[in-house]
């Protein structure tokens, strides 16, 4: 079943392919990890002004009981999401959001290599019965068609034959907003972080609405 | 002949000492400052080589219409210009098209089967594709530099730039290799396919960028668009690159552009801030050398001054016949100038030839020697400055002198002048003038307050102490006297009646041995800076972001290569969260250098956005270096980890760990020195880390001074082992110099079985830094020991001439029935001793100068070498033995019919 999901509308559709009973949200320690890179990590911004941090203040004002855990990593590839992955075991996470790769997509890094990745690590959510949702990722066009395809397709081809949410872009409306990004072009400043935080929240709240 | 010079007639040795150390002393002075010069001048081109241009401007975007006039405003219409676009992107191998017929693989051979003409598919690897740099270049590029082809002159293609087509791209040898492709076959960028017209060996430019990974590859600028790769969102820098008008000031216009180009984003460089890798290594050494010309310089106008000055003591008689003869007092001082002037300027001329010889001779050797290249020219303008630099400082040192003259009275014939003729007042004030000159003469040779005062404080200071001590210790002895023999005695009271020219040898001798020492251990301190440790071999490849569970794969497979994984290095990802308890927090003052090098402000509260954004001398400038230094105030911490400290590292403070943290306790770290600075921190500080969601606390332990130009991976923050075993990690890791096939071969297996690992190859970049390093410290190395050799000649003259004062009082002895043997041992320890406390005395204050230096010029921790200190120790001894050994001898041998020739001054 594809699960394709309209980049701009973050729809809850996902939560009909939720594969994993998730803890109630509203329960008291509800933890959403964000297993990322220099972008979840907030390079170039304070901790507080990164997306996760931003995430759990709008995340705690619906619901207080929930947290979110910055999992970012700056430099970090794919690769290292397996291992790091089992570094949160401790953390305990409900869920667990997968933003991981665009660091591969930089170095031009084998699609299918970055594919087994993700997929490894989403494996390892699911034997630990952690919710997962994935996140979307591409590279700038000046890689290439072939490439830029082929890479943005692995998280949608994902999500489908593992059942999980999706959301489609984690920088939709802010890569290649020059008032969005840091001088490098690549980081989002503290207004995009608000952005992507923003993003997330609605998501996550049709995400976590029907939960008690 | 004039009276001046007929009176020097009789004084060979005394001018012949003179104008020798003066010569040597000013030719070390000139050749040094000229060598200096010509590397300044070489690190110049060098730096418009890596810059490719006397200025470029860059941004990640299209220029717009405000910054294309403010461009046209700045850059004169006559400057040369070139145009290229920077970026990443994946290429892939299409086939062959053969456009030129010669198909020729990565190492120039010629295939033996070649279809010569388009057969798709066909070439290599079709299909494969790679991460590559690419920049499109327009006509003209490049400005400065140039390509070098391995198929150049070989059939239609001339390897001229001009003969860059639309459709072709030129590839590096590795590319070729890694896609099995040829010259001549086709790959395809975006929608757009190419045919690589050759295979570059060397392009222009020389700078490295972290982003920059990958192979480069040049296409036509006028082929991008037919690319499609230039979308929204596309990572592309623009750069626009200036030759400007000979006598355009690169400074001046970048900072106009500065001023022009509100855009923090835009950067302009000139080719004089470019280099800066080797920034801190250079000014150093130019340090070193500016301070090594002046010592030199220094010493032998102290030398030059002594003898003098001892001429001048020993012509109190013929100024008094000369004054009972009726010479007025104006025309005695005006004899005694003219003598000066003539001796400096005859020293000079010898001293100017001297540095033309050596300015080509060293320069020869240097390169026979060490095969390296020093440019052998100096300016005129040297000679020049040479000329009137040694007449002035010779009038200057002898002024004390010619002012004494005309207090000589004419019964100085039959009494000897017991007191010196110039009051101490008079005498101070014109120390003070001469340091005042030398603190002139710094300012105008290095431009800085601190360097200048530092090093005409340190000589002066170090000249005052030896005068002070020596006359102390005498004093010591002439209280004694009766408790000593009358050898003894006599030996003193020769030194009390000729106490000012002691007093001056003493002071003389320390500072020779002062400087001596001094020199060889600031040259100490920077070798470790600059040069690489004797037995290692600079890394080539660098590998980045290898997994854990990936390490014993990785070394397995380089080892079957032939090669090893060297320095695995543990990295793990951390955010500082406290310091003491406090939430920490940094920001900069105004000035963008932040408080004191930086500040903690623990209350938890940001200090605003951009504090430094407001301030500057340029908008633009300060507001990207604020940016900059926002992105470095608010990243995490890369730690790692491990038992030793590196031969990179040298621990400054507080002590190393033993073994991994226990249970329990909290584990030690060590952090870089200057880094701690920065944040504030200090030893004892209890830190807590988050390392990716978990905590981790840390005590600061001990802080390390870490060389940086070690070429190995460094870290700021160490932990002790255990402590972060278990959190999440990757590992760096080099490959030491190997050669080009090897290193292909090398890159490509590892890419094959490891695609996450990112692996450079830094071969160009370290190379061209190793090689100026190189450069430096063998001048360093051979410009030291020629100031020292020129330090043991003056120190020997001194002593020459200290002997032959003390001949009458050695024949005396010798008719008052002194057996040669006894009075040889007496002068062996009236000059042993003489000798070894200036020297011991020149070495302890050499101690003292090199402290300061270090830690207040260089702010580097100063760690003394135990050789040195034996080297140093030994030589003054050696040379105060032989010295002694000399003059005893040589006093003791005299004939007693010498004594009627020789009469006290």
């Amino acid at each position: 079943m594809s699960i394709r999901i309209p980049s701009l509308t973050y729809t809850a559709l996902a939560l009909f392919f939720i594969a994993v009973p998730a803890r109630q949200a509203a329960q008291s320690g509800y933890k959403i990890l964000i297993l990322g890179d220099s972008l979840t990590e907030g390079l170039g911004v304070e901790k507080d002004d990164a997306f996760p941090a931003r995430l759990d203040g709008k995340l705690k004002q619906w619901r207080p009981g929930i947290q979110v855990i910055n999992g970012g990593s700056s430099g970090s590839t794919s690769a290292s999401g397996l291992r790091r992955l089992q570094w949160y075991q401790k953390a305990k996470p409900d869920l667990v959001l997968l933003a991981l790769g665009s660091n591969d997509g930089l170095r031009g890094v084998k699609v299918e290599e970055t594919r087994k990745n993700v997929e490894a690590a989403l494996r390892y959510c699911r034997e630990k019965h952690w919710q997962v949702v994935l996140a979307g990722l591409k590279v700038p066009p000046n890689y290439g068609a072939e490439y830029a395809s082929a890479f943005a397709k692995i998280y949608p081809d994902l999500a489908a034959k593992y059942k999980v949410p999706l959301v489609a872009f984690l920088l939709e409306g802010v890569a290649g907003e020059p008032d969005l990004n840091q001088a490098d072009g690549m980081h989002p400043n503290e207004r995009g972080h608000e952005r992507i935080a923003e993003n997330l929240f609605r998501f996550f709240k049709t995400l976590l609405a029907d939960q008690p | 002949m004039p009276l001046f010079l007929r009176l020097l007639k009789h004084k060979r040795g005394a001018w012949i000492s003179f104008v020798s150390i003066y010569a040597l002393g000013l030719s070390v002075f000139l050749v040094v400052n000229g060598l200096a010069r010509n590397f300044r001048e070489e690190i110049r081109v060098k730096s418009k080589e890596l810059l490719e241009a006397d200025l470029r401007v860059q941004v990640r975007r299209p220029f717009t219409g405000a910054e294309e006039e403010a461009l046209a405003k700045w850059i004169p219409a006559s400057a040369k210009k070139a145009e290229v676009w920077g970026f990443l992107s994946m290429l892939r191998a299409t086939g062959i098209t053969g456009i030129t017929g010669i198909r020729r693989t990565a190492s120039g051979a010629t295939p033996a089967k070649d279809p010569g003409v388009g057969v798709p598919g066909s070439g290599g690897s079709a299909g494969a594709s790679r991460l590559v740099q690419v920049k499109a270049i327009s006509p003209g590029y490049p400005l400065v530099g140039a390509f070098a082809f391995a198929g150049a002159g070989k059939g239609a293609w001339s390897g001229r730039m001009e003969d860059f087509r639309s459709g072709e791209i030129l590839v590096p040898r590795e590319l070729l290799a890694a896609l099995k492709l040829s010259v001549g076959d086709s790959v395809s960028l975006g929608a757009k396919n190419f045919v690589i017209r050759d295979e570059y060996t060397a392009k222009p430019g020389g700078s490295f960028d972290f982003w920059e990974m990958g192979s480069r590859v040049y296409i036509p600028l006028a082929d991008m668009p037919a690319t499609g790769l230039e979308q929204k969102g596309s990572r592309i820098f623009r750069y626009r690159f200036f030759m400007l008008p000979p006598g355009t000031d690169p400074d001046a216009v970048r900072d106009g552009l500065d001023d022009a180009l509100s855009d923090p984003e835009v950067d302009v460089s000139a080719y004089t801030d470019s280099g800066s890798d080797l920034g801190r290594s250079f000014n150093m050494v130019t340090a070193f050398l500016k301070m090594l010309s002046l010592s030199a310089f220094l010493l032998s106008a102290v030398g030059a001054a002594f003898f003098f000055r001892h001429h001048l003591v020993g012509e109190r008689k013929t100024v008094a016949v000369l004054a009972t003869l009726g010479a007025s007092r104006k025309r005695i001082v005006g004899i005694y100038v003219a003598q000066n002037l003539f001796l400096s300027s005859l020293a000079a001329l010898l001293g100017m030839a001297l540095a033309r010889v050596w300015s080509i001779g060293l320069p020869l050797l240097i390169h026979a020697l060490y095969r390296i290249d020093i440019p052998s020219s100096l300016p005129w303008a040297t000679f020049a400055v040479g000329l009137a630099l040694a007449i002035l400082t010779s009038l200057l040192f002898g002024f004390t002198g010619f002012a004494g003259l005309g207090r000589i009275p004419p019964a100085t014939l039959i009494k000897p002048l017991e007191s010196a003729p110039l009051g101490v007042l008079p005498r101070i004030a014109l120390f003070l003038a001469q340091g005042a000159f030398f603190f002139a003469l710094a300012m105008a040779d290095s431009r800085s307050w601190l360097l200048s005062a530092l090093s005409v404080g340190a000589m002066g200071g170090a000249f005052l102490l030896l005068g002070a001590l020596g006359w102390a210790a005498f004093r010591v002895l002439w209280l004694l006297r009766s408790r000593l023999g009358y050898a003894v005695r006599i030996v003193l009271g020769s030194i009390r009646w000729g106490r000012e020219k002691s007093l001056l040898a003493f002071a003389a001798l320390g500072f020779v041995a002062f400087t001596s020492c001094l020199v060889p251990q600031l040259e100490d301190l920077i070798l470790d800076e600059i040069s690489v440790p004797k037995g290692r071999v600079i890394p080539q490849l660098f590998l980045f972001d290898i997994q854990e569970e990936q390490l014993p794969g990785l070394q397995a497979l380089i080892k079957s290569l032939g090669r090893s994984l060297d320095l695995p290095s543990p990295m793990v990802r951390a955010r500082l969260e406290k310091v003491n308890g406090e939430p920490f927090k940094r920001d900069e003052d105004e000035d963008g250098k932040g408080k004191g090098n930086g500040s903690v402000t623990q209350d938890g509260k940001a200090a605003g956005r951009h504090p430094g954004a407001e301030a500057g001398r340029r908008r633009g400038r300060a507001t990207l270096e604020a940016r900059n230094r926002q992105q470095f105030r608010n990243r995490g911490f890369n730690l790692s980890y491990r038992d030793t400290l590196s031969d990179a590292e040298t621990l400054v403070a507080g002590k190393w760990w033993q073994g991994r943290a226990a249970e329990g306790a909290i584990p030690e770290v060590s952090m870089e020195k200057d880094y701690a600075k920065r944040l504030r921190l200090k030893l004892g500080d209890v830190l807590v880390f988050d390392v990716q969601g978990v905590e981790v606390e840390g005590r600061i332990t001990s802080l390390r001074q870490v060389r940086w130009a070690s070429f190995q991976p460094n870290f700021f923050v160490l932990f002790q082992p255990g402590a972060l075993d278990d959190a999440p990690k990757s590992f760096l890791g080099t490959i030491k110099q190997i050669p080009p096939d090897e290193a292909e071969a090398v890159q490509n297996r590892v890419s094959e079985a490891f695609p996450n690992v990112t692996i450079l190859n830094l071969k160009d970049v370290i190379g061209k830094t190793v090689e100026t390093l190189g450069k430096l410290s063998w001048l360093v190395r051979f410009l030291s020991g020629f100031a020292l050799l020129i330090g043991l000649a003056i120190l020997w003259l001194v002593v020459d001439a200290l002997v032959s004062e003390n001949q009458r009082t050695i024949l005396l002895l010798r008719a008052l029935g002194e057996p040669r043997a006894r009075l040889a041992r007496l002068f062996l320890a009236h000059y042993a001793g003489f000798c070894l406390l200036a020297g011991v005395t020149g070495y302890l204050l050499s101690l003292a100068a090199a402290w300061i230096i270090d830690l207040v010029v260089w702010q580097v921790p100063w760690i003394p070498n135990p050789l040195i200190f034996l080297v140093c120790a030994g030589a003054s001894l050696a040379v105060g033995l032989l010295c002694s050994l000399y003059a005893a001898f040589r006093g003791a041998g005299q004939p007693l019919r010498g004594l009627l020739s020789l009469t006290r001054p």
